[in-house]
């Protein structure tokens, strides 16, 4: 029989009287899911640490803790050059 | 003695056919010359050029490449542009005209625009593995054409004011940065060149879909060439601005990760594709040195973007063609290398080239771990036994289709 007429059928025949299906034998009722342990994950092992927001724009937000307690002696050409070009820059040297 | 003008034609190789000096602003060159924190993870200048920094060698050889778009875009040779147009505000008539009639023309087409542009930058090889992720939602885009939203940004001035605000010493902010590991503040700057000249190199890539876009309207891809020729050219030749100036001028585009979401905003398509790329590669990189993002700035944009696209073209020169698909993961491996290693993978030396070799090795691995464990039954998933057998689905059961007879 066509899905289509047995579907009408149904709908068409079946009245809010009409006697409940027999269940099959042998059908169990389903059991609720219950999963003892989290979906698997699907994120790929190569993306980021997830919950870290970049800020390569955004605004400046309350200090965070950094420990300034380093050496004197470990200061950096490095360090010490981009605090100076820091500096140049914010008297707006190249206005 | 030579003054820093004269030193600045000659480390950034201005004057020749393909790098006129009338479009490198001088405050720009100025720019340029100054030391850069970028410079210690860069290596050193090869016997074959005669700078004598390699970040020159990245400003020069992107500043060249700006210029050679702009010569094929408006189709005349260099002399004719410059005594055509001798400076950059020369080109804002050609550049705005064209604006103005691909908005016009876009605006009809929007959404059909914004999944293009999904699908001309996912499509490509090397980004293969962030489609993978997109198509299954673990990764989502929020991309729309509109102007930039940068009302998260920052300037210089703002982080001068929110410290005078506070009351802070200038030495205090030295202090603190000295305390942070200078690695993975060089790190995340090589990351920031990394990303802006990745997304300028793709700038042009409206070229891969130009059957749909002529389309919409045949001459969209001749007024996209002009106006991103025309755009980059303004990073070298408009002069130096900071503080609410700069965050003043509408921004052409946008884009703003939160954690596995990337917001997209672009004027027009190329502007889009563009974001969507620098986007992409922001998301990627965003737990590299979260402590530094603080006090990054629209004005360090200006050496990213001039430097950037040079420095990116030499990173993507050594990945092997055949293994381009898995640049993120080797992209992230490298990363966590050391910066005298990554200094040796930027010089294509010996060295350099065994280190990739190694880092495409892993990337294999790594993504053949994730692929199986994709593909192996998923034991965390609860299984239903509902205790039926095959017969109970057949549907030629007669008894089946008769039970509501």
């Amino acid at each position: 029989m066509q899905f289509d007429n047995l579907y009408k059928r149904v709908i068409n025949e079946m009245p809010s009287t009409a006697p409940a299906p027999v269940k099959k034998p042998g059908i169990a009722p389903a059991p609720a899911p219950t999963p003892s342990r989290p979906a698997k994950p699907n994120r790929p092992s190569w993306f980021p640490t997830p919950g870290v927001k970049p800020r390569p724009k955004a605004q400046a937000t309350e200090e965070e803790e950094i420990d300034t307690t380093q050496d004197d002696s470990e200061i950096s050409k490095h360090d010490l050059r981009v605090a100076h070009n820091r500096r140049l820059k914010q008297k707006n040297l190249f206005r | 003695m030579k003054s820093i003008v004269t030193l600045a034609l000659e480390a950034l190789e201005l004057g020749d056919n393909n790098s006129p000096e009338e479009y490198f602003d001088p405050s720009k060159q100025e720019l340029a010359q100054q030391p850069h924190e970028i410079e210690e993870i860069l290596p050193d200048v090869p016997a074959d050029r005669n700078n004598d920094r390699f970040l020159d060698i990245l400003t020069s050889d992107s500043y060249k490449t700006c210029v050679g778009k702009l010569v094929h875009y408006l189709g005349m040779s260099i002399d004719e542009i410059t005594n055509q147009y001798p400076n950059c505000y020369a080109f804002l008539g050609v550049c705005m005209g064209a604006l103005e009639q691909v908005m016009n023309v876009e605006a009809e087409h929007k959404q059909e625009l914004e999944q293009l542009a999904i699908k001309v930058v996912l499509d490509l090889p090397e980004f293969s593995l962030f489609k993978e992720q997109y198509e299954n939602g673990t990764l989502k885009l929020d991309v729309q054409l509109g102007p930039g939203e940068l009302g998260d940004a920052i300037t210089m001035d703002d982080i001068a004011e929110e410290m005078e605000e506070n009351q802070e010493d200038i030495v205090d902010e030295i202090a603190m940065e000295i305390a942070e590991d200078p690695e993975k503040k060089l790190k995340r700057a090589f990351h920031n060149f990394i990303t802006q000249g990745n997304a300028l190199h793709k700038s042009y890539l409206y070229n891969m879909v130009n059957e749909e876009l002529e389309n919409i309207d045949e001459t969209l891809p001749t007024k996209y060439g002009l106006i991103m020729a025309i755009s980059h050219l303004m990073y070298y030749s408009t002069p130096y601005m900071s503080g609410q100036m700069l965050k003043g001028i509408p921004a052409a585009g946008s884009e703003e990760v939160d954690g596995e979401e990337i917001k997209i905003r672009g004027l027009i398509f190329p502007v889009l594709v563009h974001e969507l790329v620098k986007g992409l590669f922001d998301f990627l990189g965003q737990d590299i040195s979260p402590e530094t993002h603080r006090d990054e700035t629209l004005e360090d944009e200006y050496m990213q973007l001039m430097s950037g696209p040079g420095l990116f073209q030499k990173l993507y020169t050594v990945i092997p063609q055949n293994k381009v698909q898995l640049f993120p993961i080797i992209y992230r491996l490298l990363l966590q290398r050391d910066i005298d290693e990554i200094k040796a993978v930027i010089s294509n030396s010996p060295e350099g080239k065994n280190i990739i070799d190694g880092l495409v090795i892993d990337a294999e691995r790594m993504y053949q771990r994730d692929k199986e464990a994709e593909e192996e039954p998923n034991e965390y998933e609860p299984t239903f036994d509902l205790g039926l057998d095959d017969d109970d689905f057949n549907l030629d059961d007669d008894e089946d289709t008769d039970m509501f007879a």
